[in-house]
């Protein structure tokens, strides 16, 4: 198992300029929270009683919240669900219909407006994930694992 | 046979043939509300839309009694609600950590109990939520990633070997028990007398380690969901010593805990313990012990 770090104040700084620049999520979500690394991906947790947190040789520190890949970087469904709703830029809401197609993985129709290749996908105001920006469609970027279609929405 | 089993309680379960009764019923499917990721008016509106029954828990806020059809709703894909027995949903509200405590779920796989205390705790705080075996704790991580909870840190130990002392503010003990109280799952056939003294032997251990942990003056609740004395007020009897036993108010109707069984004198301290009952509590039967580190 990878090992994890705490991020310096320049990397956290970096990391919340993405989400507010990208997505327009206000900076002001991450204060009472660290953000660690373990690889490329970060991780946030609450910052109460870290150091006995870490102590305890714990297997999973919070949630993962972004992938850092080499071109873009693209936050975690458990991040979009969480906070997905309070973007500004970069989401589209979609039809019932579209929705549907979303979460079992299929693709939906592009919009104008879009610039960040990991587009965030509402349905009601609600996020129900990433999708990414094809050249013709947005394609469903929720994890395989989690493709069950609800049957009530 | 569960009838036969059940009837070495009979001395201390009133009302014993309607308790008898009960158990041929299955309890009503009961959520909880997260909410760390939505709030309880709008899941009724969504619920009101899409024509599913609920009804309210006069005891809990954040508990509806609902219907199987729930678990197929976005919400429930969305991670808004959590399919959980209403008895327990009842040790994490007597616990009840303030938001920045430092809190250890000893026992903490599926983590319904867990997710509970980190929306009780406003995703603040820290609660360590440990399990021993790894496929519990696979599916406790998946359980707390699809809930939303950041104050969470997994460990995968031996709940007996945990390493420190006098390290957390509350610490809940919901302890491998032989699931008595879950009579809509139990299985007559794997339940034996020695069985049932290994177990006691093995939440004692966890007991034990738990008042190692909790600092002096922070609080343990000790759950099972059984009914065998054995695992309950014998193994809180035995840390009278090193913790003081601390009066619960049920936000059920419960029954005191036993002073004595077979002979055997547990103390008149246990009456500040409480016992469920399907037939009184209208919950499946359940143990809690709120303990004070001394």
């Amino acid at each position: 198992m990878q090992s994890l770090r705490k991020f310096d104040e320049n990397e956290r700084r970096e990391i919340l300029k993405f989400f507010s620049e990208v997505y327009g999520i206000p900076p002001k979500i991450f204060q009472d929270y660290e953000l660690l690394a373990r690889g490329k991906n970060v991780w946030m947790v609450s910052s109460s009683h870290l150091n006995k947190v870490f102590e305890m040789k714990p297997e999973f520190v919070g949630t993962m919240i972004l992938r850092r890949g080499i071109k873009f970087w693209k936050p975690t469904t458990a991040f979009v669900t969480l906070f997905g709703h309070l973007a500004t830029k970069n989401f589209i809401e979609v039809s019932k219909e579209e929705a549907l197609e979303f979460l079992k993985g299929g693709s939906i129709e592009k919009r104008e407006n879009l610039t960040y290749p990991h587009v965030i996908i509402r349905y009601r105001g609600r996020a129900l994930g990433c999708g990414y920006l094809g050249k013709r469609k947005i394609l469903s970027e929720i994890p395989s694992k989690l493709r069950e279609i609800p049957r009530i929405l | 046979m569960m009838f036969e089993i059940f009837r070495r309680y009979e001395e201390f379960i009133p009302e014993f043939q309607e308790f008898l009764r009960e158990l041929t019923n299955f309890p009503s499917l009961s959520i909880r509300i997260n909410t760390l990721k939505t709030s309880k008016k709008r899941l009724k509106e969504r619920f009101d839309e899409y024509g599913i029954l609920y009804e309210e828990v006069r005891w809990y806020e954040d508990a509806l009694i609902s219907e199987e059809r729930v678990t197929h709703t976005l919400e429930y894909y969305l991670g808004d609600l959590y399919v959980q027995e209403l008895a327990s949903m009842i040790p994490p509200l007597i616990l009840n950590p303030p938001e920045n405590s430092l809190v250890l779920d000893m026992c903490a796989a599926p983590g319904s109990k867990t997710t509970q205390i980190s929306q009780m705790m406003r995703n603040k705080g820290h609660i360590i939520a440990n399990d021993v075996e790894m496929e519990r704790v696979k599916i406790l991580r998946s359980n707390v990633k699809q809930m939303g909870c950041l104050n969470v840190t997994i460990t995968r130990k031996d709940g007996r070997k945990i390493r420190g002392e006098d390290l957390f503010d509350f610490v809940l003990v919901d302890a491998p028990c032989s699931g008595e109280g879950r009579h809509w799952k139990f299985n007559p056939s794997l339940w034996s007398e020695e069985k049932i003294l290994s177990l006691s032997k093995l939440q004692s251990s966890l007991l034990s380690s738990a008042i190692r942990l909790v600092k002096r003056g922070g609080i343990i609740v000790y759950s099972t969901c059984t009914y065998a004395p054995e695992e309950n007020e014998r193994v809180i009897s035995k840390f009278l010593d090193k913790v003081e036993v601390l009066r619960i108010n049920s936000p059920v109707r419960a029954l005191p805990g036993i002073t004595e069984w077979r002979e055997e004198f547990y103390g008149d301290e246990m009456k500040k313990t409480i016992r469920l009952f399907p037939h009184i509590s209208g919950t499946g039967g359940f143990f809690i012990a709120k303990l004070k580190k001394i």
